[in-house]
């Protein structure tokens, strides 16, 4: 029902007219309700009150005529003695004259003062007759309340009622006391039969459920529907008889209020069934008892409630009667809120030509729809705008990133560079901040010995700044190409930016040349980070000194070439301020520290290594705030080339068990023969590769047949010893001689260029050995020659 | 007024105590059917015997009702025939003509029978402690307000006659009071008529009558008699000195059962108002059963000592027996008194 009303908003229209309407009937039937109820109440009331008093008086009638036949008596007998045949006839005559009395009595005071001829007569009727004889116990019946009441209180009483066994009805007796001089001398009674009372109180219109019930002065039950009850229980006894107190004490209260005298009524929890009821109470005034009519509330109101059953059933069917014309209504109003919805989806689909509900009238679904109307005129419009704009964006975009790929082609970035030159381990990285960046590297070998370096930062960012910056590192190169002097050649690229620099951008630079061979390095700055050398040892230097202006700022502005040299191992570390300057998101820079720590945890690793783990430090300090500056190093590690270096260094292999093959051969060149055997033999047994077994035959017999050529002064026999190890693939070789000493690897590098003739002989053979192997090494030891040449993994020999 | 010529009981009077002494030669007729009644139908055995009781069934008598009910004193080999009391029937008399074995009296009554020279013989003590009470209206519609004893002093009030009369007589000596004394017969009916400032009346049942016809605690001024120095025991057994003598074990049975059935109806209150009502019902008394709940109450009260009370149950204690038969020697003519010994039989309590 509810996901009903949630879903339309007819049926919800529908449920709140019914349910305002509904409130109207119920509040129209509340205080009917109340009105009808108090009215209702009221008249019973009244009806109720009206009803005790008829009761009354009808009630008092008989008793008020026995009252004065019995008072007219007593003032006879007070005038005059009578005898006992006098008082006989007085009673017969009188219950002759008056049958509603049952018996009658004169009873003669026991005081010596009385003179009469009896004592008691009594009078009663029988079968239809009346019998008058003496009482046969007089002394008993002067105990009696119908002779001691009077007696005593010299007044007329109605004695307290009773049921008489014998007679078989309940009793009343009116006792009146005969005085003559102020003394009780006789006391006149009448009885009558209250058998009459019950069928009055019966008859009393009084409904299904009302009844009627009669007190004594002292409470008892004189009549009550249920008989048991009469002469046994009083209203008091019945409120003691209640388990609960306060039902209890509200029916004492109730007993108490109707024996008080005045009339009332009130309104009472009933026991047995706690239903409330109203008790209506009147004096009986002549004999002090109390009339009480009970009329249940729910008698009382039951005309209310079925009026209001009557009612409850008219309003239902009212408001079914009234949900047809507000369905109606609803269903006409949501009709074309509903097409809207519709055309509103086709709309979100894509859909812009769906019908919209045509316009009846000028109410707010009519407003509706024309807003919606315009809503998608105007939505027509600016998607087609957007198209354009995103054409347009899409555009610049695909530009943005060709000149990003323009750029970052400009910088090399090919790695290793220099695959065939151990010395050189260089590395170098550029994250450009936004599409494109200012800043730039470069690095070439301007000869085999000679490395050129650069790195700097344009001012500005974008394309403006990577046009410049490519102008910038070309024109650099070129000049650096051919003057191989780096503050001359800043110079000259400032000459050439500074002219025309309307924009006022500006390049800061390092540059250096590096030689391969000695380590030295000549550089030159123009206003940009002094890089940091990392020595072997772990000491950091920053190249600091005094830099020169930006270039493309002061024209004609001068640069001083610097030098240092580096050792084996050491590290130039070149980089730009995005790494110095990267913030993190609470403004905290990476700062000069932070990239020195770096170089003491991490500058032992390899130029990659080194930069990949920076530009990951970098990262996570910048802890996810955007990169402001494009971010840019280069490293590189210098180690002295082998042939300088040969023995001071350890081999790449270091075998330290025995040789897997060993020859010795004698200084004899027919000896030759053995070794090619030898070599083919541990080929075999090495599973050595083909390439690498020609190889090993051209090495050994260049390096032997020159041992055997001039390593020994004398003609006596001398032994050669050839050792092989291998491992994988990688094969090592000593060839041990007690000839005269010959550093091989001391001999200056063969000049290729020169003639074959002119060519110091012996000097092509340990070019090509050096050639061919991967390490070549000199040492004497114990006045022998040994030399060691290690072959790894096939690849290319170094020089 | 009764149509019947002789009041011999009527429905509409109020079960109340009511001293009839006067009646007795008026009464032969009933007393032969009652005697009729009580003998004609005995057996051989068990032992047929007969207990009078002082008045109209009620939670008075409930003892005996309930050691009837629960076989008590047929398991004494007892045949226990219950004869109803009232103003027509009196025990004493019953006793002396031996038409009786056993009668419910007044310790006091029986005192003065037995210095009046009847040699009847104390078998138990029932009721120990006085339920006699001096009801007054604390506003009377004459006279002062009654707050204590002395406002009585000149002021009209009704008290029992013959035997239950000594005690008041004693508490008006005792404290120097001289009211108005008019009689007061079966019914309490002057006293509420305001004919009179106060009334005798038993814990047990006037005053609880009273409370029924509307009158409140608070209405009323309450002196008890016991607490006033007033302290008579009351309702005992007591048999001819002639049939103790001759069956003394009978004697002891009936007493031994008697007590026992107290001790039942002390146990079982609802059950043994059950067991009144049937006596009530059976004889048609005017009587409400709440008023017997509370007339159980009451008597039970009296007849069993509670934590603190001086007697015993089931027993007469010389002191009491003293006190009763000084306070009857100084303020209500008896002359002559029988010693403990010899009328209170030393079985009792058994």
């Amino acid at each position: 029902m509810i996901n009903l009303l949630n879903r339309s908003l007819a049926y919800r229209m529908s449920a709140l007219i019914l349910l305002g309407a509904g409130l109207v009937l119920l509040l129209v039937q509340g205080v009917s309700h109340i009105e009808q109820r108090r009215r209702m109440l009221a008249d019973a009331v009244q009806q109720g009150n009206t009803l005790a008093e008829s009761a009354v008086f009808q009630i008092e009638v008989p008793l008020g005529r026995a009252e004065s036949v019995v008072q007219q008596t007593a003032v006879f007998l007070a005038e005059k003695e009578i005898s006992r045949a006098e008082s006989a006839g007085l009673i017969r005559r009188t219950l002759e004259r008056n049958p509603n009395l049952l018996g009658m009595a004169i009873a003669l005071n026991e005081s010596p003062a009385s003179q009469g001829d009896f004592k008691i007569l009594y009078g009663w009727r029988t079968g239809g007759t009346i019998q008058v004889r003496d009482r046969e116990a007089p002394a008993l019946d002067y105990q009696q309340d119908w002779f001691y009441l009077p007696n005593y209180l010299k007044r007329p009483v109605w004695v307290e009622p009773y049921y008489d066994s014998d007679a078989k009805t309940s009793m009343v007796t009116y006792a009146v006391p005969v005085l003559r001089a102020g003394e009780v001398v006789a006391v006149v009674t009448c009885d009558l039969a209250l058998e009459w009372i019950h069928q009055l109180l019966d008859a009393l219109p009084l409904g299904e459920s009302g009844m009627a019930l009669l007190l004594s002065h002292r409470g008892t039950y004189i009549s009550h529907p249920v008989r048991a009850l009469e002469m046994t229980e009083t209203g008091f006894s019945l409120a003691e008889a209640q388990a609960d107190p306060e039902m209890s004490r509200n029916l004492y209260q109730l007993g108490l209020d109707m024996l008080s005298g005045q009339p009332g009524y009130k309104l009472f929890k009933r026991p047995f069934g706690d239903q409330m009821a109203y008790m209506h109470y009147r004096p009986v005034p002549a004999t002090g008892w109390a009339l009480g009519l009970m009329l249940p509330q729910a008698q009382v109101l039951e005309p209310l409630v079925r009026l209001n059953r009557i009612g409850a059933l008219l309003g239902l069917a009212g408001l079914l009667l009234l949900l047809i014309p507000a369905l109606g209504i609803a269903w006409s109003v949501a009709r074309p809120l509903r097409h809207l919805a519709v055309a509103a989806h086709r709309l979100a689909a894509g859909d812009f030509d769906a019908r919209l509900p045509e316009l009846r009238s000028r109410d707010e679904v009519a407003r509706l729809t024309v807003a919606f109307d315009q809503m998608r005129h105007n939505l027509r419009r600016y998607i087609a705008d957007l198209t354009a704009t995103t054409a347009a964006k899409e555009r610049i975009a695909g530009e943005l990133s060709a000149a990003r790929e323009i750029q970052m082609r400009i910088v090399p970035k090919l790695f290793p560079p220099f695959p065939h030159r151990p010395e050189i381990d260089l590395y170098a990285m550029l994250i450009p901040a936004r599409e494109v960046g200012g800043d730039l590297y470069d690095f070439v070998l301007l000869d085999e010995d000679h490395l050129y370096l650069a790195i700097g930062d344009v001012s500005g960012k974008g394309v403006p700044a990577s046009l410049l910056m490519a102008v910038g590192k070309t024109m650099l190169k070129s000049i650096m190409q051919s003057v191989r002097a780096p503050a001359r050649a800043l110079a000259q690229v400032n000459e050439e930016l500074s002219e025309d620099n309307e924009l006022c951008m500006f390049i800061t630079m390092f540059c250096g040349i590096l030689n391969l061979k000695t380590g030295d390095l000549i550089y030159a700055n123009a206003g940009h980070n002094p890089p940091f050398l990392t020595r072997r040892s772990g000491a950091i230097e920053r190249l600091d000194q005094p830099p020169g202006p930006a270039l493309g700022v002061i024209p004609g502005a001068s640069y001083h070439d610097c030098s240092t040299r580096l050792n084996d191992g050491d590290l130039l570390v070149l980089y730009t301020d995005g790494i110095t300057e990267a913030m993190n998101s609470t403004n905290l820079m990476f700062d000069e520290n932070g990239l020195l720590d770096h170089i003491r945890c991490e500058g032992h690793q390899s130029a990659r290594r080194f930069l990949e783990s920076l530009e990951q430090a970098v990262h996570t300090h910048a802890a996810g705030a955007e990169q402001s500056d494009d971010i840019t190093a280069l490293v590189v590690r210098y180690r002295v080339p082998l042939a300088v270096t040969a023995g001071s260094i350890q081999p790449v292999l270091d075998f330290e068990r025995p040789p897997d093959a060993t020859l010795r051969l004698h200084n004899r060149l027919a000896e030759m023969n053995r070794l090619t055997v030898w070599i083919d033999a541990q080929g075999i047994a090495l599973q050595l590769p083909e390439p690498l077994l020609i190889s090993l035959n051209l090495v050994l017999e260049e390096w032997i047949v020159n041992v055997i050529s001039y390593a020994y002064v004398d003609k006596s026999e001398h032994v050669i010893e050839v050792r092989l190890w291998r491992d994988q693939d990688d094969v090592k070789i000593e060839v041990e001689d007690d000839g005269k000493p010959f550093d091989p690897t001391a001999q200056a590098a063969a000049d290729t260029t020169l003639a074959l003739e002119h060519r110091q002989i012996g000097g092509l053979g340990i070019h090509f050995i050096r050639k061919t192997m991967n390490y070549f090494a000199y040492r004497r030891d114990q006045g022998r020659n040994i030399i060691t040449m290690v072959k790894t993994n096939g690849e290319q020999a170094v020089c | 007024m009764s149509v019947r010529l002789s009041p011999r009981r009527r429905a509409g009077d109020r079960p109340l105590r009511c001293a009839a002494g006067t009646m007795s030669r008026t009464l032969v007729l009933s007393i032969g059917l009652i005697w009729l009644a009580v003998s004609g139908g005995a057996a051989q055995s068990p032992e047929s015997v007969n207990l009078v009781l002082h008045w109209q069934h009620q939670s008075q008598f409930a003892g005996y009702y309930m050691a009837l009910a629960k076989g008590l004193y047929a398991r004494e080999g007892l045949d226990v025939r219950l004869v109803r009391g009232g103003p027509d029937v009196r025990g004493v008399e019953l006793l002396r003509s031996g038409k009786a074995d056993f009668a419910s009296l007044m310790l006091s009554s029986a005192m003065e029978e037995r210095a009046r020279g009847l040699p009847l013989v104390h078998l138990a003590q029932i009721v120990n402690r006085s339920n006699f009470l001096l009801v007054a209206w604390r506003n009377p519609s004459q006279g002062p307000p009654i707050r204590e004893l002395a406002d009585l002093n000149g002021q009209k009030l009704t008290v029992w006659l013959e035997d239950f009369r000594a005690p008041y007589l004693a508490l008006f000596a005792s404290h120097g009071v001289r009211p108005v004394i008019l009689p007061q017969y079966c019914t309490l009916s002057l006293f509420p008529q305001r004919g009179a400032v106060a009334c005798s009346a038993m814990r047990y049942n006037e005053y609880h009558v009273l409370m029924q016809s509307g009158i409140q605690a608070a209405d009323v001024r309450v002196f008890s008699l016991h607490e006033l120095g007033i302290r008579m025991p009351e309702d005992g057994l007591y048999a001819m000195q002639d049939v103790w003598k001759q069956r003394p074990d009978t004697c002891r049975k009936f007493v031994r059962a008697s007590l026992q059935g107290w001790r039942y109806a002390h146990a079982h209150h609802d059950e043994t108002i059950d067991e009144v009502m049937k006596y009530v019902r059976k004889d048609n008394l005017p009587v409400n059963r709440m008023h017997m709940v509370w007339m159980l109450r009451e008597i039970l009260a009296s007849i069993f000592p509670a934590p603190g009370d001086s007697w015993t149950f089931g027993r007469l204690s010389r002191d009491a027996y003293a006190e009763t038969r000084a306070l009857l020697t100084r303020h209500s003519g008896l002359h002559t008194s029988p010693e403990f010994d010899g009328f209170v039989t030393d079985e009792e309590g058994l």
